[in-house]
């Protein structure tokens, strides 16, 4: 189970990415910030589920 | 007596404190996940091009909301959410307005889920729909609400892990599709075109606004299940924080899709949206009467390949987190006036409970009652030409949903105002109860000898709820008239019970806080909390005792 939500996490995080460089290719737009917005929500979702998930790995080891 | 002794004498049989991290999540997922099916189409309807925008001022709101519940829930791990905030942190009248507005928010989320599932089966049993067939729907929509009345009088409820299999589900599948619509078919020069030919006027896109805050109602939930959950100081802001983005992400999601995405046209893809013969953009054929009460599983079948598979199980999988969510209002307003009625806000008749089944019975079958109501005037205007003709002379013929809709954000925005008074009161007053997690950005000061901390995020949540209930006030006429009409009766029978019984009518009754909060800590297992508590409260003292003798 975990291994499928640190595989979820990597996705969000890819999917932020390329989100925000897909928008970001057609230009500054303001039309465009909603969806920029979503990109980093996507990116700071996938980076606190990941920071979790290695901070407990780490607990788990060291315990 | 001592703090710990009284504390040990009032003990009481507790709840079993069986919820898990996922659990929890599970039980939050499966109330606020089941919002953006409803508010998805009645959003795009209200603010076309902008609907995007509107989704994401009503997210930032929600985020300093759940920021406010998280902080609360966990220093309060107590079943009764934002009544039991409001009233420990501003007293009995404003803990009952805040209880009764909630209650609302209950009564209509029975009514709106239950009619929102029927919208998504339809999508599968196309004799459901509301359009040709009124009568077949609202008999449906009501055998469904008298059905799960009936259950929670037995006491049958969704476990725990079933709520966990539906979200689990549930979020792989809006994974799957935000992964293939962003891919495949999503257009950011259609968005942008959208948005500039399709921007609503300023009324439009408040209207937006207060509809698109209906989408992320729901944390009391894991409020309301803090008493049943393991560890909760430590768990629920874990799992409040993962709900909070993954709502947003959804919201977000959807709403620039629907703007930007090119409906999939292919070999095996569903007819070209088209309205009146006319092929139209996607979003209005979402926001469009016919589809607005199923929107999500309108949108997924339109996504590239995957929209084939969507199309035949995510009206499914949306109706059957739609009849969870409709549950939980049953369950919640049951629940939440039985634990007014226990503080003395509502009248002993909601502590009737079932001889046999030892379920609140009254509650719940009284709460059904004040659905099904409500369910007539949604109803109402397609059920009957004249009913129509009225509602489309004082009401802008509003139709059912959106009815329904008014009176769920004017519930919501009332509850959420009040609990981010009672964040700060709780701040100021309560300094001393252990909060293991706390909103940032906070304003240092000294209240009494004791450093407060003042919580910036409340303020500007304070002021973007207030705004969104300002625009619910403004943009709906049913909103208007019935949401403050139902707090008013309220509020009128709330100072006749307490007169009668005696009780202070305007003042609060005499309530012992710190023995209350060693208690709750106690309960909930949080063992450290709780001797940081007392030490803190034997801290305080010596300070003041230091203070008195210079």
């Amino acid at each position: 189970m975990n291994q499928t939500r640190f595989a979820f996490s990597f996705l969000y995080i890819a999917l932020g990415i390329a989100i925000i460089v897909r928008l970001l290719r057609f230009g500054l737009h303001r039309e465009l910030f909603g969806g920029v917005v979503l990109g980093l929500v996507l990116i700071a979702f996938g980076g606190y589920r990941l920071a979790f998930y290695v901070r407990a790995r780490r607990m788990r080891v060291e315990s | 007596m001592s703090l710990e002794a009284r504390v040990v004498e009032k003990r009481k049989p507790q709840l079993r404190r069986a919820v898990k991290p996922w659990g929890s999540f599970a039980w939050g997922y499966s109330d606020v996940g089941a919002d953006i099916f409803v508010g998805l189409g009645l959003v795009l309807g209200a603010a076309a091009g902008a609907s995007n925008i509107a989704f994401l001022f009503a997210g930032l709101v929600y985020v300093c909301i759940g920021l406010a519940y998280t902080e609360l829930a966990a220093t309060y791990p107590v079943a009764g959410g934002g009544q039991y905030f409001v009233l420990r942190g501003l007293g009995d009248i404003f803990g009952f307005i805040a209880g009764w507005a909630v209650l609302l928010d209950f009564t209509i989320d029975i009514t709106l889920f239950a009619w929102s599932c029927v919208d998504y089966l339809s999508q599968l049993v196309p004799q459901l729909l509301t359009v040709p067939h009124p009568v077949t729907h609202f008999v449906v929509v009501l055998l469904l609400i008298c059905g799960l009345c009936l259950l929670n009088v037995i006491g049958i409820r969704e476990s725990t892990a079933f709520n966990g299999i539906v979200s689990g589900l549930d979020v792989v599948s809006e994974t799957a599709i935000l992964f293939f619509g962003f891919f495949f078919a999503f257009n950011p020069q259609l968005l942008i075109h959208t948005m500039q030919t399709s921007w609503p006027t300023t009324f439009q896109l408040m209207n937006g606004v207060s509809l698109a805050i209906i989408s992320f109602v729901g944390l009391e939930s894991i409020s309301q299940a803090a008493q049943e959950t393991q560890r909760p100081a430590s768990i629920i802001p874990r799992t409040s924080i993962s709900l909070i983005l993954t709502i947003l992400i959804f919201a977000l999601s959807y709403s620039n899709l629907a703007l930007g995405m090119q409906p999939w046209s292919g070999h095996g893809a569903p007819p070209a949206p088209m309205m009146h013969g006319h092929n139209v953009p996607l979003w209005a054929y979402l926001g469009n009467g016919e589809n607005n009460g199923k929107a999500v599983a309108v949108l997924a079948s339109y996504v590239p390949f995957y929209g084939a598979l969507a199309a035949l199980y995510v009206p499914l999988l949306g109706s059957i987190l739609l009849l969870i969510s409709s549950n939980s209002g049953v369950f919640g307003s049951s629940r939440i006036a039985y634990a007014m009625s226990t503080t003395q806000l509502l009248p002993s008749f909601f502590q009737r409970v079932h001889g046999r089944f030892r379920t609140p019975a009254a509650s719940i079958i009284a709460f059904t009652l004040v659905a099904i109501v409500e369910l007539i005037f949604a109803a109402l205007p397609s059920l009957n030409t004249h009913a129509a003709m009225i509602y489309r002379k004082f009401f802008h013929g509003e139709d059912g949903i959106t009815f329904l809709g008014d009176l769920y954000a004017f519930g919501a925005a009332t509850s959420y105002s009040f609990v981010f008074i009672a964040l700060i009161a709780l701040r100021l007053y309560d300094p001393l109860s252990p909060r293991k997690f706390k909103i940032p950005f906070n304003i240092p000061m000294q209240i009494r000898g004791e450093r407060v901390e003042f919580p910036i995020v409340g303020v500007i949540g304070f002021i973007g709820i207030g705004s969104i209930l300002v625009f619910t006030m403004i943009t709906h006429e049913i909103g208007r008239f019935a949401g403050p009409a139902w707090l008013i009766c309220g509020l009128i029978g709330y100072l006749i019970y307490r007169y009668r019984k005696g009780l202070p009518i305007w003042r609060s009754q005499r309530h012992n806080w710190r023995v209350a909060q060693v208690d709750i800590l106690r309960a909930s297992g949080e063992l450290e909390l709780m001797d940081e508590y007392t030490n803190n409260l034997r801290e305080s003292e010596r300070r003041r005792e230091e203070a008195r003798q210079r």
